[in-house]
């Protein structure tokens, strides 16, 4: 125990800390520019300097530990002279430009030189200018500004691992810049403008529009592009949407952001979104009221219901929606007699998660984000997180800025800088290597750890290649397996970040199982959607309640018609891609799509457009007219989400509050959905969002009792105060070939998942497109060089299926022979390339024929 | 007493005093003005209507669309929408005063940085409508051009409103740390 | 791209160092050698053969004097006008280079030949005036042998 006296305070301490942050815990504020809670400490600024007793010199408090009977005093004379001196200093060269300065009102400088600052300055010589840097679309950076506390700079190689910005020409001219020292080349996580304590580093979206005292309304919600679910804070003004900004210390992100989450949002108020419903009247979709489009879908839906029964409807759920939107939607649904539904989590969340739960117990994906950066080894399959989930990504970079061992599997680039190894078999035989891994770790361990009986079973006779034999089947080193091996097992907190890749595939997903139950490890399933997981516990599946409760029991699926007041069919309904299938193939007829875009966002686009033209009625519920909603018969305008109240639930399987910033006129995805169903008479009494949730919570066992209440106050974490459904333990057979390495050889098309964009949303937003305007072929220097071709040129990339025509861009970050291609741009989607295969148990569709050829355009 | 009372009734000396005084005021100037002829000259620092001052050199507004002047105002009826104008530099795209809330203090005068917003000597501006008394920028400028444009709002600037920013010019005109001179 | 040679050189540099970032100050020297200045380019060989930031080598090469920051002439011409060699005419010197190849002072001539930088004592002063034409040492020059001297280098 330490006890200090700060200010004739006396403070007991448990353990050491700066006086710094001894003093804030104790509601002490000690003034300080460069000191920030989640940045290493610096001591640059000299702003903190405070009294200590037997201590011939002032101190600054942010970097100086506590002593036992350490006297502090954190305001004198002396210290109020010596922050004036600061000050002046800092102020030599700045502008004084707060009248048209954004920061001004939230600005440390602004405060610090009201509470100490000199009145007038004694320097009298011409200040030092730098051009305010323009060139970039999103960053704004005011050098004059800047008070050189490197905050930006230790964020951007400390926190977030980017590099990106440096301070440069130290000395009287200091400047913080990126590289080129214009335009910056980084990942534009702007995490650099959240610790700015001036002026200097801005974001160029809102530049101008607003002062900060002028916001009406903060509001904190979660952010719509990923499964991470960053908490957020939307700041309103005047019923518009000013930008949103993440707080220190709040949420799963703890306060980062990522370039999608910070700059995305301007879609909301993007001039394309769809404002009236809309009939398909000769042909041609126009415009119509309310009414008559509700009254047409409910009416043709209950026709072909009555024609050719309720298994001739599906609907497609959506990720972006939220857990009541979803919620009402398959009560719909299954209101018109069809277990036909799904959604996009189908491409590998949602299988991934069924074998890991199957395997291991429920639950088993439930794991906090904070786990990762205290793992002693984090292992990456599948998928690349810094993309993906990039502040997963940011987290996984801690750990290995701690010394964690971090090894991919696959293409990673956005860790290419942190991770001790990458391995880069064929993008089909991750399972290769992963047999190897649990060979090789099983000899190294001698024994399995004995807790799950019938999984134990399961791995003797899994048949595992050996290390020497994996390596060999995809040209990797033998001596690099045992070696990872070897780290793996030896760490005592692994855990393992598993993409939608692996988990979609069968194989991959229960190596992964087996190595997180040998390793004792976590497993962090990559989500891309916002609410992939609200779609899998709300029960948008084909084979599952809410709650996820399965359908074939008789028990459970009664109650639950019961108190809908419906009979829910038996059989289980069409998965996502069957139910593509069998729309060609005539079985089904119609299909209400809410807040997807199949006809892009599936893979073999050109049949998925087919099939979905073959549908007798299509009603497409969305925000913007995609590229499904132009096919649609009916399409109903809904809102974003800054105008409805809701939840989301994360990829950690925490719900999170989803809140109305801003109202403008329009329904909510539920409110549609039970304004549909009213009229096919279904009992749907929604006045508002939390009408369905109290419904949810009396619904479905896993979130029993849960309300907004327990939501906002914390208590949301899996398994909330419900039920999980247990003993359900499922363990399908591993494939022939998983063990077996495609022998083709040549380059191979990949799915590049862009981190400036996730789909329909992000390309309506300016910003993210300006960043990443257009969809390229992406090739390694190697690769590129050997078909002649240079960064900016055009190609024809081909496959059986299509080609299409990209400008090529070179990327150093890329290994091996692999091309990649992004499926976010309209009419040049990577899945209007390639083909796929159902796999046999997770119903995801895995991408195949990979082989093309490039040639010069 | 009763003597005094009855001279007072019987030679009606009260009334002869009050012709006196009529008679008195008959001959001396008179004093009301007669006002829609007769205009009243306004005093300097009067705060009449608003205007926002027009730059003679650029023809522009002077307004930063820095806000204070709506951050300070008692009655918040002035609303200011910024962006970013074409030269990058931030400007008003609206700027709005609510003359039937207003108040007349000229706190929003005092707060400017750049001395771009005066009250005018001008009273007259009655109307029949709500939206004559909403202003607009362009009202506010044409405000500018027509009572204070020239000399007088020089004059007007020198005498009375002391904007700050003239007195901590630097280069490009930005305001500068410095002690005001004398 | 830096040649295989350099980037062994670099990474002998780099085992030299218990931190590559070291290896900085040299590595960029090497590679300066190479590009002629510190290009993008330059940086980014750099950055990938040490495994450190480009923008950080950048913010360190910007606090050194003796990196190049921008393209320069095939040949640089570093000349000291300090007292010695100003006293035995070294700005003639200057103002000839000016008007035969047309290089100013911190400039390249038009031909891309040569660069100038006017440079503090070389220790030299017995033989003023003194230059460095890249790494040459060349002595007691007058306006006759400078020429000379220059045409060696084309």
């Amino acid at each position: 125990m330490i006890t200090i006296t700060i200010n004739n305070k006396e403070i007991r301490l448990e353990r050491p800390v700066t006086v710094l942050e001894a003093a804030k815990a104790n509601g002490i504020k000690i003034p300080h520019f460069c000191h920030h809670g989640i940045l290493e400490q610096w001591g640059g600024c000299r702003m903190c300097l405070v009294e200590v007793e037997k201590m011939p010199r002032l101190q600054t408090a942010c970097t100086l530990f506590v002593t036992d009977g350490m006297v502090v005093m954190t305001e004198s004379e002396t210290i109020s002279n010596a922050r004036r001196s600061v000050l002046e200093f800092i102020l030599i060269n700045h502008p004084l430009d707060c009248p048209v300065c954004d920061k001004a009102g939230e600005c440390k400088l602004q405060d610090y030189v009201m509470q100490y600052g000199p009145t007038a300055g004694r320097f009298k010589e011409p200040k030092i200018r730098h051009p305010e840097g323009l060139n970039d679309p999103l960053i704004v950076r005011n050098q004059e500004r800047c008070i050189m506390c490197t905050r930006c700079v230790r964020m951007c190689s400390g926190i977030q691992g980017a590099s990106a910005i440096a301070v440069t020409n130290r000395g009287n001219h200091s400047s913080m810049e990126p590289f080129s020292g214009e335009r910056f080349d980084c990942e534009y996580c702007g995490n650099c403008l959240t610790v700015c304590p001036v002026g200097a580093i801005m974001s160029r979206l809102h530049r101008y529009s607003y002062r900060s005292w002028q916001v009406t309304d903060e509001i904190q919600t979660v952010c719509p592009f990923c499964g991470v679910g960053c908490t957020m804070i939307a700041q309103v003004r005047d019923n518009a949407l000013m930008r949103v900004v993440p707080k220190l210390g709040l949420g799963s992100n703890k306060g980062l952001l990522c370039n999608r989450g910070r700059f995305g949002y301007e879609y909301v108020g993007s001039g394309e979104r769809l404002k009236n419903p809309l009939i398909k009247k000769n042909g041609k979709l126009q415009p119509a009221s309310w009414e008559e489009a509700l009254d047409t879908v409910a009416s043709r839906l209950k026709d072909i219901k009555n024609s050719s029964g309720g298994n001739a409807i599906a609907g497609i759920a959506g990720a972006r929606c939220t857990n009541e939107d979803n919620y009402a939607f398959q009560k719909l649904i299954r209101g018109l007699g069809s277990n036909n539904i799904d959604s996009i989590a189908r491409m590998g969340f949602a299988g991934g998660q069924r074998i890991f739960e199957g395997m291991l117990g429920p639950g088993v994906t439930s794991t906090p984000l904070s786990g990762i950066a205290d793992s002693d080894a984090v292992l990456v399959v599948g998928g690349d997180p810094s993309e993906v989930n990039p502040v997963l990504g940011v987290h996984i970079r801690m750990a290995f800025k701690k010394g964690a061992k971090v090894i991919t599997i696959g293409h990673a680039p956005g860790l290419g800088r942190h991770r001790t190894a990458g391995l880069l078999p064929h993008p089909q035989a991750d399972g290769v290597v992963m047999g190897g891994l649990i060979s090789a770790i099983l000899k190294d361990k001698k024994s399995l750890p004995g807790g799950n009986r019938p999984l134990e079973e399961k791995i003797t006779v899994m048949h595992l290649p050996s290390a020497d034999d994996a390596a060999a089947a995809c040209k990797l080193s033998a001596e690099d397996i045992g070696r990872l091996a070897k780290q793996l097992a030896g760490a005592s907190s692994v855990s393992i970040v598993v993409g939608r890749e692996a988990g979609g595939n069968k194989d991959t997903a229960m190596l992964v199982s087996v190595l997180s139950y040998i390793l004792n490890a976590r497993i962090y399933l990559m989500s891309e959607r916002p609410n992939e997981q609200g779609l899998v516990d709300m029960g948008c599946l084909p084979d599952m309640l809410p709650g996820g409760r399965p359908l074939a029991e008789e028990g459970l699926r009664k109650k639950c018609g019961a108190s809908w007041g419906i009979d829910i069919p038996a059989d289980e309904g069409l998965t996502l891609m069957e139910m593509i299938q069998a729309a060609s193939s005539g079985g089904i007829k119609a299909m209400y799509v809410m807040g997807e875009n199949p006809a892009f966002n599936l893979p073999d686009t050109k049949n998925t457009e087919e099939a979905l033209r073959r549908l007798d009625f299509l009603v497409v519920q969305d925000i913007f007219m995609t590229e499904t909603a132009r096919m649609a018969d009916v399409v109903l305008p809904a809102l974003s989400w800054i105008e409805k109240d809701g939840t989301y639930t994360n990829a950690e399987r925490k719900i999170q509050r989803l809140k109305k910033a801003i109202s403008i006129t329009g329904m909510e995805d539920w409110k549609i959905v039970a304004e549909v169903g009213k009229r096919i008479g279904l009992k749907m009494p929604y006045g508002k969002a939390a009408d369905i949730m109290k419904e949810i919570a009396r619904v479905s066992p896993l979130h029993a009792g849960l309300t907004y209440a327990d939501i906002e106050g914390g208590d949301n974490l899996w398994p909330y105060k419900g039920e999980p459904h247990k003993n359900w333990f499922s363990f399908p057979e591993l494939s022939a070939d998983a063990f077996t390495s495609p022998a083709e050889e040549g380059l191979c098309l990949m799915l590049e998942k862009p981190l400036f964009h996730s789909g329909t949303l992000s390309r309506k937003s300016p910003a993210l497109n300006s960043i990443s305007p257009e969809a390229v072929l992406r090739l390694s220097p190697a690769t590129a060089s050997g078909l002649n071709l240079k960064d900016g040129d055009f190609a024809k990339v081909s496959t059986e299926k299509g080609s299409l025509s990209l400008k090529v861009k070179i990327d150093r970050g890329i290994d091996g022979p692999a091309a990649f291609v992004s499926n976010n741009f309209e009419g040049r989607g990577l899945f209007s390339l390639t083909g796929y295969r159902l796999d046999p148990v997770t119903k995801s569709p895995l991408t195949e024929g990979r082989q093309i050829s490039i040639e010069k355009e | 007493m009763e003597f005094k009372k009855i001279i007072k009734t019987i030679f009606f000396t009260e009334i002869l005093k009050g012709m006196a005084l009529t008679f008195k005021s008959m001959l001396s100037p008179a004093v009301t003005r007669q006002y829609p002829e007769e205009k009243h000259p306004a005093m300097p620092g009067f705060r009449g209507l608003h205007a926002l001052v027009v730059d003679p050199a650029t023809g522009k507004e002077k307004c930063i669309a820095c806000g204070l002047c709506a951050a300070i105002c008692p009655s918040q009826c002035i609303y200011i929408y910024s962006t970013e104008g074409p030269d990058n530099k931030k400007f008003a795209e609206r700027y709005e005063i609510e003359l039937t809330r207003c108040i007349y203090c000229a706190f929003c005068v005092e707060a400017c940085p750049v001395g771009a917003i005066v009250l005018t000597e001008h009273y007259e501006y009655t109307d029949y409508s709500r939206e004559a008394l909403y202003m607009t920028k362009e009202k506010l400028m044409a405000n500018w051009n027509k009572y204070m444009a020239g000399p007088k709002g020089e004059e007007y600037f020198k005498k009375f409103w002391h904007p700050t920013a003239d007195d901590y010019r630097a280069y490009d005109g930005q305001p500068m740390f410095r002690k005001r001179e004398g | 791209m830096l040649s295989d040679k350099t980037i062994e050189e670099v990474e002998a540099l780099k085992r030299r160092y218990p931190d590559p970032r070291g290896a900085i100050l040299p590595s960029l020297y090497i590679a300066q050698r190479e590009f002629g200045w510190l290009s993008p380019e330059a940086f980014e060989a750099v950055s990938i053969v040490l495994g450190v930031p480009k923008a950080h080598l950048r913010g360190v090469a910007s606090f050194y004097a003796m990196y190049r920051h921008k393209p320069v002439g095939r040949h640089l011409i570093q000349l000291c006008t300090n007292v010695s060699c100003m006293i035995f005419g070294a700005e003639d010197l200057v103002s000839l280079l000016k008007n035969r190849y047309g290089a100013e002072v911190g400039g390249t001539s038009p031909d891309g030949r040569f660069s100038l930088v006017i440079m503090e004592c070389i220790g030299a002063c017995e033989a003023a005036p003194a230059m460095l034409v890249n790494e040459d040492f060349h002595n007691n020059l007058t306006e006759n042998n400078i020429t000379e001297i220059l045409e060696k280098y084309k």
